[in-house]
């Protein structure tokens, strides 16, 4: 390893920006044949055959929830994207594959992507597909998300190459050859450009950071402990 | 080959890769199939040998159909000694003709894998299918003349040449059995399954190199070689014999058929024979050497050091020699009928190899477990007007007693040995015509012990199909009980009911009966068998059970010698000193 890089807590705050909501219709429709748009229903335990015009209508409605929730929190519709998808299976398996259907308007080509995307799918997992045999449609689902909001990571005031200000104590350390004895350092008071040589050790509210004898540590704007093989700078 | 250095990083790896490539095949079926049997049930087996048929990774699966695996794969490079080829897929569920299948309703897809044109290693998965033909749906009925009359035999037969489907072959298959458009996909999943874990193997020989793999795998027969032998020195010397009969063969009716068992140690070595048991029967219960060898070394492998689980192979058969008379249940030849063979004798072989071990090892002591109570239902299904047949195994007891700890809850027959799972109630309601009325555990009904068998089950429901009929077989324990081990109580007698109207009719297993529209089963299916003294129980252990409705106040008293004040939930310790003094 040549050199590692510590990121700390302080930039954990701003990996929230991106908001993902998601939504779920769970329905049992059955598409027997791929031919046609829309399969008879088999006189089966499903309700009826799957009607592009129905499934439209649902994602419409999630669609609709989603952007109705985020106007709540003050995004506006055209930062909003979606993904829709269909959890489908083979009639009489037990389990769904979940399929990413095209946007826009759901009609019969929509669901004839869906079948082979869904074959596609079988096949890429399983190494088969049936594509002769009906589906069977279980879940709708809409994924709605925003990009993330511009952000900036946090910086921290540069404070030099001298980093004995927020020396702490001193500890014997255990280091492969036997004990040493070693600088520690109050990580809180550490800053940008302060150069700690190891073996030292930084603590930090929420974790140690040990830079063994042949690193040293050079602390970045963001406040990472950026770890150098010596010599190698 | 030999001046080959393995680490132990290495040979972890490939054993682990391999065992983790059958335990994938698993999921793949139960992904992709529709058989509720397979997918959510689980009566499936999937594993690994050598070009030479050595057992090389068998972690998930049911010992009858499996652990003899290496007989089949055998008898196919026998018949096709020069004539096999990347991408051959062979099917067989013959039990006799190089087959080596338990019965019909097994079927086993092989695949033999190459690697740069070498034949290195073969796969297999084997399991039950919806329905294989035969005079009744489902394939576990009495009464046939010979193996004929159970449904369509199959020899070994390459359905798949290098990656072509032999089509013409499937439909000459699937036009021989009933729902056949659902047998196709699971014979596809199971082919899938096949597949990957080819691609699988393929990998590891790439990662490692051929030499270094084959390594490894004489290093693992080696490794676990030694660690059964270790476990088998740890027997006393000595000969322990045992004996398990099913109540009838379902042909000559209300007749024990025996299976016996003489267990030799000596020093590391064990020996398994069963000479003395029965002929083979007309009935249906008879077993092919394969099956017998797969229950028996399953029971033998259950008393050992349960860390070796995963890790059975051609090792552990090195130490084992099983015997079994030509002609005889456990040994029987063509055409003698199979149909309940993994059920009886199945469970009589592992009982048998289980109770003779537990006189021998008594702190590896492992009582019977609860008889598998198989009901195989077929009608029509008024909502779809097509055909069902339902095969399920929720109405079985749970798990026998062990040294130490009570049996375990809601685990289904011996002879699956844990891998078979209870269905979904919902799923099972939504695909078969079938309501359940009750489903519950049941007080004093399992074998009482120091540690007790896992609880017996009450089980329910009301046919909401057509007119059908209904095969008991492959059952048990009406009349013949589980035994209990040193000194446990045995698992107490099992029953079958219709209720139909007002009248209560009682059946029996191994029988073919009519139901009715609006019949209602209803099915008590007994726990395990005890292991230790039922009066040597802590008190406490004996409490919990009173709470949780397990064991009543008088069972308490009477055979655990406990006395329970139900209204304080406490152990009256005067009492319970008096009665376990008396």
């Amino acid at each position: 390893m040549k050199s590692c890089c510590v990121n700390v807590a302080v930039a954990a705050n701003v990996w929230h920006a991106m908001v993902i909501r998601q939504y779920e219709k769970h329905i049992w429709l059955r598409r027997v044949s791929h031919e046609e748009c829309v399969g008879r229903a088999r006189k089966a335990n499903a309700d009826h055959a799957a009607e592009p015009s129905e499934i439209a209508a649902l994602y419409q409605e999630m669609e609709d929830e989603a952007l109705a929730a985020f106007k709540k929190i003050g995004v506006d519709k055209s930062l909003v994207s979606f993904r829709r998808t269909i959890d489908m299976r083979y009639i009489g398996q037990f389990h769904e594959v979940e399929v990413d259907v095209d946007g826009g308007d759901f009609g019969s080509k929509s669901l004839i992507q869906a079948s082979g995307a869904f074959g596609a799918k079988h096949d890429e997992l399983f190494t088969f597909a049936m594509p002769w045999k009906g589906v069977e449609l279980l879940t709708l689902r809409v994924k709605a998300t925003t990009p993330n909001a511009p952000f900036k990571l946090p910086e921290i005031a540069s404070g030099g190459s001298d980093a004995s200000a927020a020396k702490k104590s001193n500890r014997q350390c255990y280091f492969g050859d036997g004990f040493v004895d070693v600088q520690v350092y109050d990580g809180s008071k550490l800053l940008a450009d302060n150069e700690i040589p190891g073996p030292a050790i930084i603590e930090e509210t929420t974790t140690t950071v040990v830079v063994p004898e042949n690193y040293d540590c050079l602390v970045n704007a963001n406040k990472n402990y950026v770890l150098t093989r010596k010599g190698e700078n | 080959m030999n001046d080959i250095k393995l680490d132990p990083t290495t040979i972890s790896t490939v054993w682990h890769s391999m065992q983790t490539a059958t335990k994938e095949m698993r999921y793949i079926i139960d992904r992709t199939c529709q058989n509720m049997l397979i997918s959510q049930l689980h009566d499936v087996s999937c594993g690994l040998w050598g070009a030479d048929g050595s057992t090389i990774a068998v972690p998930v699966g049911l010992p009858v159909q499996f652990l003899g695996g290496e007989f089949p794969v055998r008898d196919l490079v026998k018949k096709y000694p020069d004539d096999m080829e990347p991408g051959d897929v062979f099917l067989s569920n013959d039990p006799y003709h190089g087959g080596h299948a338990n019965h019909l309703p097994d079927w086993a897809f092989f695949r033999p894998i190459f690697y740069e044109g070498e034949l290195l290693f073969f796969t297999m998965t084997r399991a039950h299918q919806q329905d294989t033909g035969g005079s009744f749906p489902g394939g576990y009925f009495p009464n046939g003349h010979d193996i004929h009359a159970e449904g369509i035999c199959i020899p070994p037969t390459r359905v798949v040449k290098a990656g072509v489907e032999q089509t013409e072959i499937f439909e000459l298959i699937w036009n021989n059995v009933r729902f056949s458009e659902g047998v196709k996909i699971d014979n596809y999943a199971m082919i899938a399954s096949t597949k990957v874990c080819e691609d699988r193997i393929v990998d590891l020989l790439d990662n490692f190199g051929r030499d270094t793999v084959l390594a490894c795998v004489d290093e693992m027969f080696d490794r676990t070689e030694k660690a059964v032998r270790a476990e088998i020195a740890k027997i006393p010397d000595g000969e322990y014999t045992a004996e398990a009969a099913t109540d009838d063969d379902g042909t000559t009716l209300d007749e024990h058929v025996w299976i016996r068992v003489k267990v030799t140690i000596e020093g590391d070595q064990m020996t398994i024979d069963f000479e003395g048991s029965d002929g083979q029967r007309t009935g249906f219960v008879n077993c092919v050497y394969a099956a017998t060898y797969g229950c028996a070394s399953g029971a033998a492998i259950m008393t050992f050091d349960p860390a070796l689980a995963d890790y059975h192979n051609a090792g552990t058969m090195r130490a084992i020699e099983i015997k079994a008379p030509l002609g005889s249940v456990v040994n029987c030849e063509y055409p003698a009928t199979v149909g309940a063979s993994p059920v009886n004798m199945g469970n009589q072989i592992m009982e048998a190899v289980l109770d003779a071990l537990s006189k021998a090892r008594p702190e590896r002591a492992i009582a019977a477990w609860g008889k598998h109570r198989g009901d195989y239902t077929f009608g029509v299904d008024p909502r779809t007007g097509e055909r069902y047949v339902r095969t399920s195994f929720d109405y079985d007891g749970s798990a026998g007693a062990v040294w130490g700890y009570d049996g375990y809850q809601g685990v289904t027959s011996l002879t699956a040995m844990g891998a078979i799972n209870r269905g979904d109630m919902e799923e099972m309601e939504a695909r078969l015509p079938w309501r359940i009325l009750k489903y519950e555990m049941v007080e004093d009904f399992t074998g009482e012990g120091q540690w007790r068998g896992g609880p017996g089950i009450h089980w329910e429901a009301v046919n909401e199909g057509s007119d059908g009929q209904m095969a008991t077989g492959s059952s048990d324990g009406d009349v013949v009980q589980g035994f209990g081990a040193q000194g446990g109580n045995p698992s107490p007698v099992c029953r079958t009911y219709i209720d139909r109207g007002d009248e209560r009719i009682r059946v029996k297993p191994h029988r073919m009966v009519d139901v009715k529209e609006g019949d209602i089963i209803i099915k008590q299916s007994s726990g395990g068998g005890g292991v230790g003294y039922p009066a040597d129980r802590d008190p406490e252990m004996v409490l919990e059970d009173v709470i949780n409705e397990l064991v009543s106040i008088k069972a308490a008293r009477e055979i655990y010698k406990v006395e329970i004040d139900l209204e304080t939930k406490t152990i009256n310790e005067v009492e319970t000193k008096k009665l376990r003094a008396a």
